[in-house]
């Protein structure tokens, strides 16, 4: 059982105002919609895996409305009553800090219960849907109905479609930047206002989901990893079934062998021969996801060389392991092949892998499949690695150079090696720069493990900060301190970003300090 | 694909069924340790990882009790877990299987059931450590009967007879020891109902 959770209740608001809150949250959603119960229901929106107090994100309440209608009223009255809400809604984002507020006492805003697909458009490519349709759902309906369109998901097929593009999350497949496949959207604002982005402005629009843009600014963008609105509806564009569908391991010995495998890569990845998010995967992120740490090596500390060795062996793995696909045309996907072929193997004991080779495999049937578009919940397998795992993802960009990528992967293993963790980790690699994911795992019943974790991914924030390299995205506990590295022209960017909170949410109601963006009210002397 | 399922139909039927409370002995192939217990699963959902399950599907399909096997590797199979659940609404859950797929379980679960008891099962060398937090009554009886019967498989069979919601009760935590289960960490749960914890 998680530690018990005092109720807790927004701050500023009496135990008496919070009751006349939660009875009028009844009204609009129906008391079954609405959690108050510390002990059995508000667990749900915890952060399971942080390495701080539960207690410091424990939400006062949740409140689950079913459409635009009942956002807009519970909206007002959490105006009326100065409360905050933290949107959730299917996504989990473990890693980033689950459904968990920023701050103890937020009302959780759970969009969950919206989960309809409302569209799907073949002819065209892409669906529209609410905030709470998964990958799983969407995988679902498009199979049921036997429509010839991919899905693009992340690895924890959960994730939701909508949220998962507005944190700017990645797939596998060509369409990976899913913020860029994103197309119109209905954003509801603090005030109440619905509002419909890009071409979705105009009475009867005939384009709303094709183009992107609309006409003046492109807002779109500003409700992405934000707090300035509420997106309550979104298109997306889908990939045709393509004629041809190969994909392909590639085992890389070396651990110096990055700087390498980088340098072949960017050209592929620019010029487009690797059209899916290409992926470099180191030894021990692919044997987390099918073998306990337990099995390999029982000590504390990092696990030694020879037993990497051991490991490489029995899993048919390499110190790096890179992962693409080819898409088209059988003739097509013959000639790419031998250019991809050709660039990797100028690199010692490189072995080459397609999906006859390696039947059985769990960590590359799920590799296979995202790229294919089929999610599941393979990598969350990652958890059992050690006994009550917690982990949280410190995710640094990167220029496609072999010079840049070893300078971050070495920064982050000797940080984490000298503070007694593992490297797992991967560089997922986009159109012009490479997002590094080091999942830090730690033992959650060990409270000096988890300080330890808790430091060191402070002290990765300044490094890379120094170094050059930001954060796409963080933990709730360190989302001031990623915002501060964001500093230049005496933090010009988070000034603008307050900015514009103040202007579209003068209340202060909506996720205050998501990506260290806090309300007027609430900026002064706050801390993470 | 082959799936070890009870349908969404088939798990009504039991479930409607399980009104009755019919007590189920316990098929000595599957409890030899424990022959003389007495087994009620008819009104409880197992959701049992496919890692360890197929045993014990078989043995759940013998007594009667539903069973839905659970695991994060298939889109296909985890949306009949989905179907399970909806079909099982107002009845208890009990789960046992490796952590990473109980804390998904769980996030599915959560709101709309409680976990009220969560089991850590840890192999350290020839014996498993057990620890066991939830309702007074349900510990107490847990303990006393883990170190009977042994395995994985029966305590999921246990745990599932041991389902019937109650509005009050004392939570309480115990540790202990018993022989050693196969060698994989393994964690258990039992959810109630929203309305009934």
């Amino acid at each position: 059982m998680q530690p018990s959770v005092e109720q807790v209740l927004p701050q500023g608001l009496s135990r008496e105002n919070f009751a006349a809150l939660v009875a009028d949250l009844h009204k609009v959603v129906g008391r079954e919609h609405v959690f108050t119960d510390a002990k059995w229901e508000l667990p749900a929106y915890n952060d399971a895996y942080g390495s701080t107090p539960l207690a410091a994100h424990q939400p006062s309440a949740a409140v689950a409305p079913a459409n635009v209608e009942e956002v807009q009223r519970v909206l007002e009255v959490a105006r009326r009553y100065g409360a905050p809400l933290w949107t959730t809604s299917t996504g989990k984002n473990f890693g980033y800090g689950g459904p968990a507020p920023r701050k103890a006492g937020f009302l959780v805003l759970d969009l969950g219960r919206m989960n309809r697909i409302l569209e799907v458009n073949e002819k065209h490519g892409y669906a529209v849907v609410e905030p709470g349709v998964s990958y799983l759902d969407l995988y679902r309906h498009l199979k049921e109905k036997g429509i010839k369109l991919w899905v693009d998901c992340a690895a924890p097929g959960w994730g939701g479609v909508l949220p998962n593009a507005l944190e700017r999350g990645g797939g596998y497949t060509p369409y990976g930047d899913h913020l860029l496949m994103q197309c119109g959207m209905e954003v509801v604002l603090a005030d109440g206002t619905v509002v419909h982005t890009g071409m979705g402005a105009l009475p009867g629009s005939q384009t709303t989901h094709l183009y992107k843009y609309g006409f003046g600014p492109w807002i779109d963008g500003m409700f992405s990893q934000s707090n300035f609105g509420v997106v309550t509806k979104m298109g997306i564009w889908l990939m045709p079934e393509p004629p041809g569908f190969r994909p392909y391991m590639i085992t890389f010995e070396r651990e110096d062998d990055l700087h390498a495998i980088t340098e072949a890569l960017r050209p592929l990845k620019i010029n487009m021969l690797i059209p899916s998010l290409a992926m470099t995967v180191d030894l021990l992120w692919e044997t987390s996801v099918q073998a306990r740490r337990s099995d390999y090596y029982a000590s504390k500390g990092p696990i030694p060389g020879s037993v990497r060795k051991k490991i490489a062996e029995d899993l048919k793995i390499g110190a790096w392991n890179f992962y693409g696909a080819l898409y088209g045309p059988p003739p097509m996907m013959d000639n790419t092949w031998e250019v991809i072929h050709d660039a990797f193997a100028k690199i010692p004991g490189a072995k080459f892998f397609f999906d006859e080779d390696r039947k059985g495999d769990l960590a590359w049937t799920y590799r296979r499949n995202l790229a294919g578009g089929i999610p599941s919940m393979t990598e969350f397998n990652m958890l059992n690695w050690i006994p009550q795992g917690g982990h949280m993802n410190f995710a640094p960009q990167s220029p496609i150079t072999g010079d840049d990528a070893t300078r971050q992967y070495q920064l982050i293993r000797d940080h984490c090696n000298k503070a007694g963790f593992d490297y797992i980790g991967e560089f997922a690699v986009g159109w012009r720069a490479m997002f590094h994911i080091f999942t830090l795992v730690f033992d959650l019943s060990d409270p000096k493990e988890k300080a330890r974790a808790h430091k060191l991914f402070g002290d990765l924030i300044d490094a890379a900060a120094a170094a050059g390299y930001g954060e796409y995205r963080t933990h709730l506990d360190f989302m001031d301190q990623v915002a501060g590295t964001y500093s230049w022209n005496n933090h010009s960017s988070l000034r603008l970003q307050e900015t514009l909170k103040d202007t579209v949410d003068p209340f202060g109601i909506l996720a205050p300090g998501k990506q260290g963006i806090w309300p007027r009210a609430m900026r002064k002397g706050t801390s993470s | 694909m082959n799936v070890p399922l009870i349908t969404r139909r088939a798990f009504l039927r039991v479930a409607a069924s399980g009104v009755v409370t019919l007590p189920l002995m316990l098929h000595t192939s599957l409890m030899s340790t424990a022959s003389a217990a007495e087994v009620n699963c008819a009104s409880c959902l197992s959701l049992l990882d496919q890692a360890l399950a197929a045993d014990l599907v078989d043995g759940a399909r013998v007594l009667g009790f539903a069973s839905q096997t659970l695991t994060l590797d298939d889109a296909t199979h985890w949306s009949e877990m989905v179907d399970a659940l909806s079909g099982a609404q107002g009845w208890p859950i009990a789960v046992l299987g490796r952590p990473a797929t109980v804390f998904a379980a769980r996030v599915i679960l959560e709101p709309a059931w409680r976990v009220v008891f969560e089991g850590h099962h840890r192999r350290a060398d020839a014996i498993t450590r057990h620890s066991l937090s939830g309702p007074d009554v349900l510990t107490t009886q847990l303990s006393r009967q883990v170190g009977r019967i042994g395995d994985p498989l029966r305590y999921a069979q246990v745990l599932a007879s041991m389902a019937q919601p109650t509005r009050e009760f004392e939570t309480r935590a115990v540790e202990f020891d018993s022989q050693g289960w196969p060698a994989m960490d393994l964690v258990s749960l039992l959810a109630w109902p929203r309305r009934v914890a």
